[in-house]
This record gives C-alpha cells, structure tokens and sequence, in this order.
C-alpha cells in the first residue's frame, strides 16, 4: 500500500480530495472568467484593440492549420500575401494550428473556446501540481497558483503558445521529481521536446530550464539562503545525455535544421520586436505590470523576513523569468509559472501542513459537482461569440466586399489580416498579417508601420505596392489622410471599417 | 564587527580631526571630484529640459514685475485661465543665470547642480556605509541613471533637496540630533522651486512611524525612538508642513502635487517622462540590472535593513517602475544600501595611507579640465540650432505667418522664451493648464491624426503650424491642397493655410 493509500482509503476519497478540491476551484475560476468575460465583452462597443479570446492571429493559425489537413503539405513560403509572396515563411506552429483547425472544424467558435479553457486549464493545474510538488503544502500552493493566475491570464487567447506553457511546465515538473528522486530518469523529456519544436517556439525555455538545473546542481553549498545540491555522477551523466537527446529531438520536424535557423532568425528582426506589443516591455502602469511588480516585491519580502533557504535552480529561474518579463511582456506568463513555486515554499511559513485524516470527500465532490454545473451554465451560446469575433473583425466589410469586389490590390490593417486570410480561405492576397516574421526581411513590416502611422511617406508607400483599395479602421489616421485626399473614395463604412478605392491607377 | 551589524548601526568611522587643507585635498575628495569631472563629459552636450524656455521666461517676468502670476499669459488656447508658477523660486534662478551669462550661464548651472547632487549623493552612501571607496564605486555605477535626472530644470535643485533631506535624516539616525533642524528651512525653499518636497515629507514620515515601534523581522529592524527623538521628529515635521504654506500661492502648492497624481490622467498617459519604466531603452535595461542585484545580494549576501530606508526602497523602486522620472528618486533612496553591500568588500579609507600630493594634482587635472573644455558661446549657439527651432524663430521674426499658430509640444517652451510678446503659442510644457481646458486631447487629435483632427484645426481657425518636419501631422498637410508649405529646414516645417483666390501667395523657403 502507498501511503496515500495509508490516508484515503477508497478511491472517491482519493478522488475528492482537499487538494484535487482545491485544484477543482482553480479550474472552475479559469473556466467562469472565460465564460463570463466572452458573454460581457460581446456587449461591449466595437473595436479591435479589445482582447478577446480569439484575437487576430488566431485566424491565420486557423487557415494554416486546415491548409496543412487539406494538403498534407507543410508550407514554406508567404503564399497568403501580394506585397511578400516569395518570402520564406515556415509554418512552426503547425502541430497547434492543425489541432485548433481539428477543433475549429468540429464545433466552430465554441469547440475553440472549450479548447481555450481546457488548454488554460490544463496550464493552471500544472502550476499548481509544480508548487505543491516543490513545497509540499497544497493549501500554500493554492495560494500561490491563486496569486499568479492574474498574469496567467495574460496568455487566454486561442494560440499554439498555450500548449509551448504546458510543455514547459511537463519539463519543469519531470525535472523536480527527478531532482526530488520521484522519477528514476527523463527519457520522456526528448519525445516532449519532438512535440514541443512543431508546436510553438519556446522550446528554448525549456532548454534553459534543464541547464539551469543542471548547473545548479554541479556542487553542493550554501551561500546566505542560497542552496545547492550537487548531482549524483550519474545523474549528471543522464541529464547531459537527455540534453543532448531534446537537442537532437529538435531536428524531427517537417522543416529539419531549416526550422530551428528561422526561429532564431526571428529573434533578431529588430522592427518586429519593437513594434508589436507582445514584444514590448513590462509595462507598469497596466493590470499585468502591477501584478508581476506586486509578486516581485512579495518575493523579495519574503526573502528578508522569512529567510528561509532558497533552491539555487528556482531563484536562478526566477531572476531570469524576471528579466525577460520586463525586457518583453509576453515572458510574464513564464515568470507566472516559475515564481508560483517559489512564491508557495515562502507561503508555506503561513499556511498549516494539510491532513488527510480532516478531509471530508462527499463535501468537496458535492462543491466541485457544483462548480462543475456553473460552469455548463455559463458557457455562452454560438450567438454571442459570433458578435464577440464581429466586434474585432471587419466581417460586415468582408461581407460588403464580397457582394461588392473593389479593385486590387487592398492594403488591411496587419490585425485583420489574418481573419482575411481566413474568410476568403487564403484567395484573397493581404498585404499585411499577423505573421511579422514573414513581413520583415522583404521590408514589408517596415513600409507598413510608415503607412498605418501615417508617415511623410506613406502615399508613396501605397503607390510603390500598387495598393488600389484599403480597409482600415474607422477611427484610424490614415483614414485621415485618405479623406483628405481627392484620389481616393469612401466606399463602406461601419463603425469598426471603412473601405476606400483609389479612383484611377497610380 | 560583524557585517550584519555593519550595516545597521551607525558606521561612519569618526576619523581624527585633519586640517582643513587636508581635508579639501583628501582623497574622499578627490572621488568627489572625481564623480564631477565624470558627469560633465556627457552634460557638454548641453541637454536642456524643453520646458527650461518657458521656466525662464516665467523667472524673468517675475524678476521684472516682482509678482507672480495667476493666470496663463502665453497662450491662445488657455490665455487668462487659472494658473500658477508652482516652481517660481526655481524659474528666478534659470532666469537669474540665463539673464546675467546667456547660454554659457545655463550650462555652468547645469554642471553646478549635477556636481552638488553627485556630492550629495556621494556624501549620502559615505554616510550610510562609512566607506568613501564603496561609495564612490556605487556613484559611478549609478552615474547613469543620475545622467537621466540631470536636463537642466528646476526639478534639478529639488533632486539636490531630496539627497540633502535623505543626509539629515541618515544623520539624525547616527546620533546627530541637531541635524533634524535643517529640514523646515530646506522644505521652505523646497516647496517653492519644485513639487518633489511631496518625496521628502514622505522620507520624514517613514523614518518617524519605523521608530515608532521596536521591529525585529528577519533581516528588517528597527529601533524604537527615545522620547527625546520622537518629540524631535515630531516638531520638525510639524515646522516643515508649517513651512510648506508660506508660499506666494498659500496652501495652492502644497496641494499641487494631489491635483497632480490625480487630477491630469492624460497628462500622465501621454508625456514620456510620466510613462512607465522603459526596459528597452538603455535607462530600463541598466535600471534592470540594479534590480536583479539587489534581490541576488538579498539572497546571496543577507544584509540585514532598517525597515524605513526598505520600505523607501520600494517606494523608489515602485515610482521608477510607473513613471520613468521617478528614477532620480530610486537612486538616493537604493544608492546606500548598495552601498553596505559593497562595503563588505572594499577596504575602508585610512587617513593615515592618504597621498595629498597625489590628490591635490588629481583634483587640480580635474578642474581645469572642465574649466577648458567648458563649451564656447559658439559652441552652444551651435547646439541650440541642432535642437530647438532657432532658425525657425528667426525666419517667423522676418516673415510674420498668420495666426493663430499650432505649434509643436516641443517648441511650446522655446516659442514662449523667443516670442511671448508678439505669437501666443497654442501648447507647451505646461501640461497642467492645458489638461484642465481640453486643450491638450485636441491638441493630441490633431497631431497623431486621429478622426476629428481637420475638424479641430478649423475650430481653432488654425491659419500656420510650426512642426517638426517627421510629425504625422506633416504628413495630413503636405498632402492636403489646403495647406502649403512656407519654411523648412533640417529641424522643423512651417506650413499655412493655401491663401484664397485673390489673396497674396505665401513665399516657400527652403534652407
């Protein structure tokens, strides 16, 4: 007999147990703001700087991922757009596009946001088993994950990166129970890593993730609370061997090394990483820099009053998590994820040890059966997720568009872009998407921010890409500009869009 | 002596008395002057504030007519609205200096105030370590962060008022009773040059209520006050809040930095020094970087605090992160506990192995460098063209362009300065009164385009607007038939509206 066996002698009592309770409540939370928030933001005003949970990337995904199940073919160039056709553009998301098209394909918006919430909530409750796993205390755990779901929540829109957090986190749990001596090796992480590279480009978190436990685990000391313990011999030999493996694991993919050098590419497209907002730093006077401010200072607070010993592997991962947090927001979910444990070994002090034998399993399966039930009542109907998406997206200009071509080729703003590409299933050539990576080798990315700002040269921009129409945002400055401009005609206008034709050829 | 200890008690090490030329010529001294001479490198590039023009206009009107103005005499837009020259006693001094030496006058303040705040600053970690070594590498290392705080202003004499308040305080806190008295004086003439006082009362605030009780968590203390301090503290803040009233506006000042923090949202929305921590510029990454070592010493090194310098700490750490120019509070109020760490490891200062001859030729190198490398009245000139709308100014003063003028957030200043008497400006640094009368979020329509922008332009009967030459705003009127353009340069465009048929034609000029 194990000794939760010991504890919770039948299975239900395992089952409805305090902590899976607890876990039952993280879950319930994530899936009601989701819900909830979808049946709110569908009454709110339109536009499209409104987060929802299928925001303007979510569609190119979709598109890619129904081309790939369509063709059986994984695509190597920007076959979407008129202004960079021949550039290189791989799809290396294609395992989470083809898994939101398979989702998209069997229940439409509501199949995407039960994905949602099941990615989501799947990303929750490996947070919250990774901080239980490292403290050992499920009720400070809860606090913790509780804490960092503000900033989890950051990433709840339909997009392959939710899957890259879980994998991150499946790499950091196998990493703690093997440095704990609950798991005898890490084979499994090299199989993880083949998925991880065809879904989402954070693999080299998870990379960073084993060198840093690997390091720190070269010797043991003892610095002011820092601790270290070194790893057996082979142990060592194990981990660089599993290294070496997810390295090499990172090669099975449909593209080869080619995936791994566009990738890197990326980091290094200078307009890319300064114009998009994911891309930005931290921002402290918004909801999301508050917090990891908030959780930062309660980290440092706990260092000086607790004063407990700290794991050299998770102050290092904290540290780092921070710094790529500030630098560029997006990080703040891997931040979220790593402080969580750290955060509940301090809340620890606080919080009294659980025991089994005070637990009361019919009271925790009747409240999460309860929650279970809210939950079902508040998923929103097909109706009000159709006007969440036609708050963002420009489908009434679409559908004024199809009834009524206007001449090409049409200059769009880069967010709609992809909704574009998949309401006319890819026959329709942008001139601009979500897909960046694609638009700024070719110079494209650059000529477009000179266009949408508008700047000095933003009408010859137009004409130097033989730009005939534009769909723009209503309340945007270059639709300024056009109507300032005799040349060019109003044809539609909603109060999200506006389309213009150029009267004549350039 | 142990480190813990080290670092919270008094430490400065009370050296034998040494004559004063030794001591001028000492070597604490010398990384004074040291720290100086670093500071003046970058500041020969005479990086003004673009409110500095419109500061000295304001102390200039005052010095003439000896009162102080009640509402906004410079612009169109907001003319004869409620305002007030909350930093007055600062814009004397600019005017003062501007008025007896020109330029040159602007730039010696500017190194005046950099060099006494880097000597503060200085004197401040010195203090609390009681390592001169260790403080001068922490000033060096924070130089950077200090540069940022140092476009000449009247926001740099307060600076210098915090890091003195910070002194007392460090002061009174080693034992040093007498020094407390120095505050109602310092907040009288502090409330009267800037709005940062707001900093200082809230250091005086949090070393009292730390001493309110005696603390002891982890690695936090405080020592309780005896009566005779807390009676001390007491009176001094109830003599310094009785100082912040005598004001030429009463109580309107001491108020001002409420209506400040919550009455100009979109004042702090959208001018960059409200904005918060940038992290991709260089300020962000170095302000980073601080950051990240404080908590790895915290974990590494366990300091041992008091818990008023922590919780100021944070507090300096918390305005850095919202409002980028909140950094030259971070930096007196994080400089000294870097230096007790650092202190651990840099030998102390011994008198007794100090080399004076040394010294004294360092310090003679030093001075009369900055003297000849001071920039010449040409120089500057030169640098005002490369910067401000000089030639602009002086192509409006020949060719008059019909008003009224939009101009630039940025010129609003110098166009006060050059033109008051004869062109109202539209806005200017002045962001409070243009908040308060709407003026503002047109003026921020019209120049990032945004939908109603042509209609406010013809609702302000905007007939010219004096731009920098990549503002979008440019880029609506070069392609518009109703505007043309008159005068261009490197720096800014002047447009006007396109005369009516019958009318006399605008002259372009290109230079």
């Amino acid at each position: 007999m194990t000794s939760d066996e010991h504890r919770f002698p039948t299975r239900a009592g395992r089952l409805f147990s305090f902590p899976v309770f607890l876990g039952a409540l993280l879950v319930a939370a994530v899936f009601l703001n989701l819900f909830l928030r979808a049946r709110s933001d569908a009454t709110l005003p339109t536009g499209h700087w409104h987060a929802t949970f299928m925001e303007g990337d979510t569609f190119w995904h979709l598109e890619v991922g129904q081309r790939i199940l369509a063709t059986h073919h994984w695509p190597a160039t920007n076959y979407y757009s008129f202004t960079a056709p021949t550039s290189e553009w791989l799809a290396y998301e294609w395992l989470g596009e083809v898994l939101m098209a398979a989702a998209s394909r069997l229940g439409g918006p509501r199949a995407l946001l039960m994905l949602l919430a099941v990615l989501v909530a799947t990303i929750v409750l490996l947070v919250y088993y990774l901080a239980n796993l490292t403290c050992g205390n499920p009720k400070s755990a809860f606090a913790s994950t509780a804490l960092t779901l503000p900033l989890l929540a950051s990433c709840f829109s339909v997009r392959p990166q939710l899957l890259g957090y879980i994998f991150l986190l499946i790499t950091l749990i196998c990493l703690e129970r093997y440095r704990q001596g609950m798991q005898p090796n890490l084979w499994i992480l090299p199989l993880l890593f083949v998925l991880w590279v065809n879904t989402h480009g954070t693999f080299p978190l998870g990379l960073a993730a084993m060198v840093i436990y690997g390091i720190a685990g070269l010797r043991s000391f003892r610095l002011g609370l820092l601790e270290g313990k070194a790893w057996l011999p082979s142990e060592r030999r194990h981990m660089a061997l599993v290294v070496l493996l997810c390295l090499t694991a990172l090669l099975v993919n449909p593209y080869g090394p080619r995936l791994l050098w566009y990738e890197w590419g990326i980091t290094a497209q200078h307009v890319n990483l300064t114009y998009f907002q994911e891309w930005q730093p931290l921002a402290f006077n918004e909801f999301f820099g508050l917090w990891f401010w908030l959780l930062l200072l309660a980290f440092a607070a706990g260092l000086v009053v607790l004063r407990g010993p700290q794991r050299v592997e998770w102050v290092a991962l904290v540290l780092f998590a921070a710094y790529l947090a500030c630098r560029h927001q997006r990080f703040v979910v891997f931040f979220a994820i790593v402080v969580a444990p750290v955060l509940a070994g301090l809340l620890a002090e606080f919080f009294p040890a659980y025991k089994p034998d005070k637990n009361r399993p019919v009271l925790n399966a009747a409240l999460i059966t309860l929650f279970a039930a809210g939950v079902l009542a508040f998923f929103p109907s097909a109706a009000s997720l159709q006007r969440l998406i036609d708050r963002n997206q420009p489908r009434r200009a679409v559908d004024y568009l199809r009834a009524h071509p206007v001449p090409g080729p049409m200059f769009n703003d880069d967010y709609w872009g992809g909704y574009l590409i998949w309401a006319w299933r890819g026959k329709h050539k942008v001139f601009i998407d979500g897909r960046s990576d694609a638009y700024e080798p070719s110079g494209v990315l650059a000529d477009y921010i000179q266009i949408i700002q508008p700047a000095p040269d933003a009408l010859a921009l137009l004409e130097k890409h033989g730009v005939r129409s534009c769909l723009v945002e209503s309340s945007g400055s270059l639709r300024v500009l056009l109507d300032a401009q005799p040349a060019w005609g109003r044809v539609y206008e909603d109060d999200l869009s506006v389309v213009y034709v150029r009267a004549k050829a350039w | 002596m142990n480190s813990d200890t080290l670092a919270i008690s008094p430490s400065l090490e009370h050296a034998p008395l040494l004559p004063p030329w030794k001591r001028i010529i000492s070597f604490p001294v010398t990384l004074a002057v040291l720290l100086a001479g670093g500071i003046f490198v970058p500041l020969r590039t005479f990086w003004v504030d673009p409110d500095v023009w419109w500061h000295i206009k304001v102390g200039a009107t005052i010095l003439t007519t000896h009162h102080w103005p009640t509402t906004d005499p410079y612009s169109y837009t907001a003319y004869g609205t409620h305002w007030i020259a909350y930093q007055w006693l600062g814009d004397v001094v600019l005017a003062m200096f501007a008025n007896l030496w020109g330029l040159r006058g602007l730039m010696a303040l500017d190194m005046i105030l950099a060099a006494a705040i880097l000597f503060a600053l200085y004197a401040l970690v010195t203090e609390r370590c009681g390592n001169p070594k260790a403080a001068f590498i922490v000033c060096a290392l924070f130089l950077p962060l200090v540069y940022s705080s140092l476009s000449l202003r009247p926001q740099m004499i307060s600076y210098l008022f915090l890091v003195l308040s910070l002194i007392i305080l460090e002061r009174f806190r080693q034992g040093h009773i007498g020094a407390l008295w120095l505050l109602p004086p310092l907040f009288l003439v502090w409330i009267n040059t800037h709005g940062i006082f707001t900093f200082g009362l809230l250091a005086l605030g949090v070393y009292w209520a730390s001493g309110l009780v005696e603390i002891h968590w982890g690695d936090l203390e405080s020592r309780q006050w005896t009566p005779r301090e807390r009676i001390r503290l007491e009176s001094v803040g109830l003599l310094s809040l009785i100082a912040l009233t005598i004001t030429p506006y009463g109580t309107e000042l001491l108020l001002y930095p409420l209506d400040m923090a919550f009455s100009q949202p979109f004042n702090m929305a959208n001018i960059v020094e409200w904005q918060p921590m940038m992290f991709d510029k260089s300020i962000g990454k170095i302000f980073l970087v601080f950051l990240l070592a404080f908590l790895l010493a915290q974990v590494t090194v366990k300091p041992r605090w008091l818990l008023a310098e922590w919780v100021l700490l944070f507090a300096g750490i918390a305005g850095a992160c919202l409002h980028v120019r909140m950094v030259l509070a971070f930096v007196p109020l994080s400089a000294p506990l870097f230096g007790v760490i650092l202190s651990r490891w840099i030998p102390r200062y011994e008198p007794a192995k100090d080399k004076y001859a040394l010294n004294a030729i360092l310090i003679t190198l030093v001075v009369t460098s900055v003297i000849g490398f001071f920039p010449s009245r040409a120089n500057l000139e030169s640098t005002m063209e490369q910067k401000w709308p000089v030639r602009a100014v002086a192509y409006l003063r020949q060719h008059p362009a019909p008003k009224p003028m939009l101009n630039s957030y940025l010129y609003g200043g110098y166009l006060i300065w050059q033109m008051a008497d004869t062109n109202k400006v539209f806005i200017d640094g002045r962001a409070d009164i243009y908040e308060r009368t709407g003026v503002f979020a047109d003026y921020l329509h019209i120049t990032r385009l945004e939908f109603p922008a042509p209609f406010l332009l013809r609702a302000y009967n905007v007939q010219s607007c004096l731009l920098e030459r990549n503002e979008t705003l440019v880029t609506l009127l070069a392609a518009s038939p109703e505007w043309q353009k008159a005068y261009g340069d490197q720096l800014s465009v002047l447009y006007v509206r396109r005369p009516r048929p019958g009318t006399e034609k605008t002259v372009t000029s290109d230079k």
